[in-house]
């Protein structure tokens, strides 16, 4: 008998889904692939204009799963594995940290770490360690408290507009997935972009929003 | 699906959110009987869309500046609002009616069901109406809940709500009255943070509701208020922080009804009566009311020294308790009790980080008074790092036009002055400055303040002339707004004096400092510290090299008095004694009174090594200063031994080639020549040559005057070829130079060269030349 997978728990703050919602598949392999790099903590960054469903697509890697339903060939611990492949590569946690525009000018960047801080503390290490200080930065908490403990945490980061938050993301010591409209703040090997639908997506996503029957292919 | 349907998903451009928009259309969406609408009806929903994008683009001002994509999304979004009336009767309206709520706001049900529902009406079927039209505007993608049960809209649809709602006034007057009544309601105010209750009444104006300042809702229901509620304490600065941040006219006048309805002394009406103490102080101080202010904060100190155990409520949640505990925090340090303040910051601030709250107002307010707490008990470093967060936070949640930043600003400028760092404090006091101009005006005390704090800065630079217009601009607004003999007036007139007497305009320095010591006389009594100081500041003043005629015996007179007010207050054997001490000495030295010259002296160095040690910097300042009284009363030998030691310690501290132990050594060599060896000063002149001329100032003039007292005491010695060499190279260095001292010092140098070719007489070089050594009195500066 295998052992159970120790799975990161669903991170509080993480949208719901949409029975509509199609799962980007193709992106969720390309952030594994990214996430899973050997070195250390990586970033990647889900790219795409307003509402082409990059909040939708991190939540869908992270939040609850839905009705398990294994492809033609798959059993249904296969895609149970599927489903679960970004958040097994984060056992110790997964940390919804919403961002928004603004929150990387000089006077918000602090507040926005300590939020981060904070998070981290009673989601993840469960108030196992002790608080932020008032006074201590939110990414050298988060880098002390993760790296004496070796821990292997992932924050997913919504709504990033400013190279500057990204840049105090990687101070943290945590991996990093974040959602964004410019694809400049990251490099390009860190960028999944998610534009557009495929045709198929878009005729999926219709098709569920208006109730029609799912496409037969 | 069909190619019209194909058609609509590249319209929406394969966009996820507005192909779902489209999909959950009433017309093509499969009705409950379960059968799917006609392929007409997508037809007729691509034909729909098509008008509205021609519609979008011959608007004035939309074609050329908006991308393809954008039209499209503005021509769905136009298209479809009809039918999400169709779907659910209250859909379209609580969707415009969400644009009351600032961006990115994130809401609950309830929330949702008072924009439905008039009379802030929360009932549960309400409540559950509201949820129903939440849930339709959620698969619609208009809308999206996370695990905390909250909902925010999404921008694209926020800013389309905000335009349909400008545009129907029906639905815009029904939402903002019906937000607009809710959150004036005392009881919703304080559940909310306060810095995001006013985001909500500022998002509320951008979108036609009235500024809740033109009608204040919360002052009669604060009043009204049972005083023994355990939560009035928290509505009240709840209340006052609002006011606060946006003018501070009303806030005491409230704060005042609040303390008059404070009849009893329940331990809950105390907190209640204390905060709104405090607040009304605030609010006094922000208006530049400071007599107002003074009373009421000796109200605030005398409650505390009455209330022998402070209140803490058993009820509220963390920010409800750090708010008691910052209260008391300032109460405390209102009555002058430091470390009691402290205490409580602490307090509070631990609440806050126990709630998890270390981004919240109050944490901001706590770091904030433990700052000014370890500022005033002498830690700056420490303080200026919890004033930085607490500016962070402020900033993050007020923008930086709040006058909380301005008070932050000007604590940040005092620690950073405290850490001798004039320059950054100057920046911190200008940018304080600017908030306080554009909030309360140039005619503001506080505005004063900042100036006569901006000044100290540019006067501790030595920029005399612009840190004299400051303390002027001060006085002017301090004079208008207390009066001509206000204390505060007088400590300006006093720092003016003190600017003028750097840029030596020593006459007009004299009508301040008196000026500053009639104020302080007739104010304070004649026995008074600050007395001691107007004392001081004229007699230095009285000795200015830029009068007319020096007036040191009119200047000990007052000199006398500020020792004597100093001692009496102080004891005998305090270090401010000792510097007025040394004070006195300058001006007895000048009226030629050089034995009580030497023995104020002797008084101030024992008193200084015994305080401070006998290589601290100051005692080793008035050996030299003794030991030029010493020496200029005749007693060679004493001065010497004064010098030497003076020397031998700072050739251990600072090394053998400082500047400061030149400046002794051209001292001990002065000394050895008045007493007839000139040829033992030679070595001496010549190390202070050198350790000029190390410091990459060969040919300045004060190399020169070294080079000039040199070829005396080499002349005086005998060795007059030597003596000539030396007198040539300063005369060459002083011909280098221009100006009238400069022409003056040639001349006496060719009258020492011309000396030289004479026999040499000591009593004939000591009268040439003693004009020339540097003059060492300088004014306010002591040794």
């Amino acid at each position: 008998m295998q052992p159970e997978t120790k799975l990161a728990a669903v991170p509080t703050g993480v949208p719901m889904g949409q029975t509509w919602h199609t799962t980007r598949e193709g992106a969720m392999d390309r952030v594994c692939e990214i996430l899973g790099r050997e070195g250390g903590p990586r970033l990647a960054a889900l790219a795409g204009r307003s509402g082409s469903g990059k909040t939708t697509a991190a939540a869908a890697m992270v939040g609850e799963r839905g009705p398990i339903r294994p492809r033609v060939g798959e059993t249904e611990d296969q895609a149970r594995a599927r489903m679960d492949r970004v958040r097994v590569l984060f056992p110790d946690g997964v940390v919804w940290l919403r961002v928004g525009k603004g929150e990387g000018a000089a006077d918000r960047l602090l507040n926005l770490m300590r939020k981060l801080a904070t998070k981290l503390h009673e989601n993840v290490l469960k108030k196992r360690v002790q608080a932020p200080a008032v006074d201590e930065d939110g990414e050298s908490y988060a880098k002390n408290v993760l790296s004496q403990r070796a821990l292997r945490c992932l924050v997913v980061a919504d709504d990033v507009w400013e190279a500057s938050v990204v840049e105090k993301l990687r101070e943290t010591g945590m991996w990093v997935l974040l959602t964004t409209r410019d694809v400049s703040i990251v490099e390009p090997d860190e960028t999944v972009m998610l534009d557009e639908l495929t045709e198929a997506e878009a005729e999926g996503v219709l098709r569920g929003a208006a109730r029609l029957p799912a496409h037969e292919h | 699906m069909n190619d019209d349907a194909i058609e609509i998903l590249k319209v929406c451009g394969y966009v996820a959110m507005d192909v779902a928009f489209v999909g959950s259309w009433s017309s093509v969406r499969t009705g409950n009987d379960g059968v799917p609408k006609s392929r007409q009806a997508w037809t007729d929903v691509k034909k729909q869309i098509e008008t509205q994008i021609n519609a979008v683009r011959g608007e004035a001002g939309r074609a050329g500046d908006t991308g393809d994509l954008e039209i499209n999304r503005l021509a769905v979004l136009r298209a479809g609002f009809k039918y999400l009336g169709a779907e659910h009767p209250l859909a379209q309206e609580l969707y415009m009616a969400l644009a009351v709520f600032p961006d990115g706001y994130a809401f609950e049900g309830s929330d949702a069901a008072v924009l439905l529902n008039d009379d802030g009406a929360v009932a549960d079927h309400l409540v559950q109406t509201a949820m129903t039209t939440v849930a339709v505007l959620e698969r619609w993608a208009v809308l999206r809940t996370s695990t905390s049960g909250l909902y925010h809209m999404h921008d694209a649809h926020m800013k389309f709500a905000k335009e349909s709602l400008v545009d129907r006034g029906d639905i815009r007057k029904q939402a903002v009255r019906r937000w607009s009544s809710h959150i004036s309601r005392l009881e919703v105010a304080i559940d909310i943070d306060m810095h995001e209750l006013l985001g909500l009444w500022r998002a509320l104006s951008r979108v036609g509701g009235s500024d809740w300042e033109m009608s204040p809702p919360y002052d009669d229901q604060l009043v009204q208020m049972d005083s023994s509620n355990p939560l009035k304490f928290y509505a009240v600065a709840i209340v006052a922080e609002l006011y606060l941040h946006a003018k501070s006219s009303s806030l005491f006048k409230l704060m005042e009804r609040v303390v008059n309805g404070c009849r009893g002394r329940t331990a809950p009406e105390t907190g209640v009566k204390m905060t709104a103490l405090w607040y009304r102080s605030v609010g006094l101080g922000n208006m530049g009311l400071l007599a107002e202010q003074a009373e009421v904060r000796h109200q605030l100190a005398e409650l505390i020294g009455d209330t022998p155990q402070l209140w803490v409520p058993d009820e509220g949640n963390y920010t409800q308790r750090s708010t008691i505990f910052n209260i008391y925090g300032f109460s405390a340090v209102t009555a002058g009790r430091l470390e009691e303040g402290e205490k409580w910051f602490r307090r509070a601030k631990a609440a806050q980080e126990d709630g998890g709250l270390e981004t919240n107002g109050q944490t901001a307010l706590a770091l904030h008074g433990l700052g000014h707490c370890l500022r005033e008990a002498g830690r700056p470093a420490e303080a200026h790092s919890l004033f930085f967060r607490a500016l962070t936070i402020l900033k993050a949640k007020l923008g930086i036009g709040d006058l909380m930043i301005a008070w932050t600003m000007q604590e940040l400028g005092k620690c950073a002055m405290a850490l001798g760092k004039p320059d950054q404090a100057a920046a911190s006091f200008k940018m304080m400055l600017q908030i306080v101009e554009a909030r309360l005006g140039v005619d503001n005390v506080n505005f004063a303040e900042g100036l006569v704090q901006l000044g100290g800065c540019l006067f501790q630079r030595g920029r005399w002339s612009e840190a004299e217009r400051q303390f002027r601009w001060a006085l002017q607004i301090l004079e208008s707004s207390l009066g001509r003999d206000d204390v505060q007036v007088a400590g300006v007139a006093w720092i003016i004096g003190a600017c003028l007497g750097r840029s030596w305009r020593h006459k007009e320095a004299e009508g301040f400092f008196r000026r500053t010591l009639d104020i302080r006389e007739a104010k304070l009594g004649p026995n008074d510290m600050s007395v001691a100081e107007a004392l001081e500041g004229l007699g230095m003043c009285l000795q200015g090299y830029s009068l007319p005629e020096r007036r040191f015996e009119e200047a000990a007179v007052y000199l006398k008095r500020a020792l004597e007010i100093r001692e009496a207050k102080l004891g005998p054997d305090d270090v401010q004694v000792a510097e007025a001490l040394i004070k006195l000495t300058g001006s007895l030295r000048g009226a030629g009174r050089h034995g009580e010259a030497a023995a104020c002296g002797e008084r101030a160095l024992k008193i200084r090594e015994t305080k401070l040690g006998e290589a601290d910097g100051s005692v080793v300042r008035t050996l030299d200063w003794l030991g030029r009284c010493t020496r200029e009363g005749g007693q060679f030998r004493e001065a010497e031994a004064l010098f030497r030691r003076a020397l031998t310690i700072k050739e251990s501290r600072l090394g053998p080639n400082s500047f400061q132990v030149r400046a002794t050594l051209g001292e001990l060599a002065r000394c050895l020549r008045e007493a007839g060896r000139s040829g033992e000063a030679v070595g001496l002149l010549q190390r202070a040559v050198e350790i000029q001329e190390s410091m990459g100032e060969p040919d300045t003039s004060p190399v020169s005057d070294r080079l000039r007292e040199l070829g005396c005491c080499l002349r005086e010695a005998g060795r007059l070829e030597d003596a000539r060499r030396a007198l040539k190279r300063a005369l060459k260095i002083r011909k280098s130079k221009q100006g009238r001292s400069q022409s003056q010092g040639v001349a006496q140098l060719l009258d020492e060269l011309r000396l030289c070719d004479r026999k040499p007489t000591r009593g004939s070089g000591f009268v040439r030349t003693f004009n020339f050594f540097p003059v060492f009195v300088r004014l306010f500066v002591t040794p």
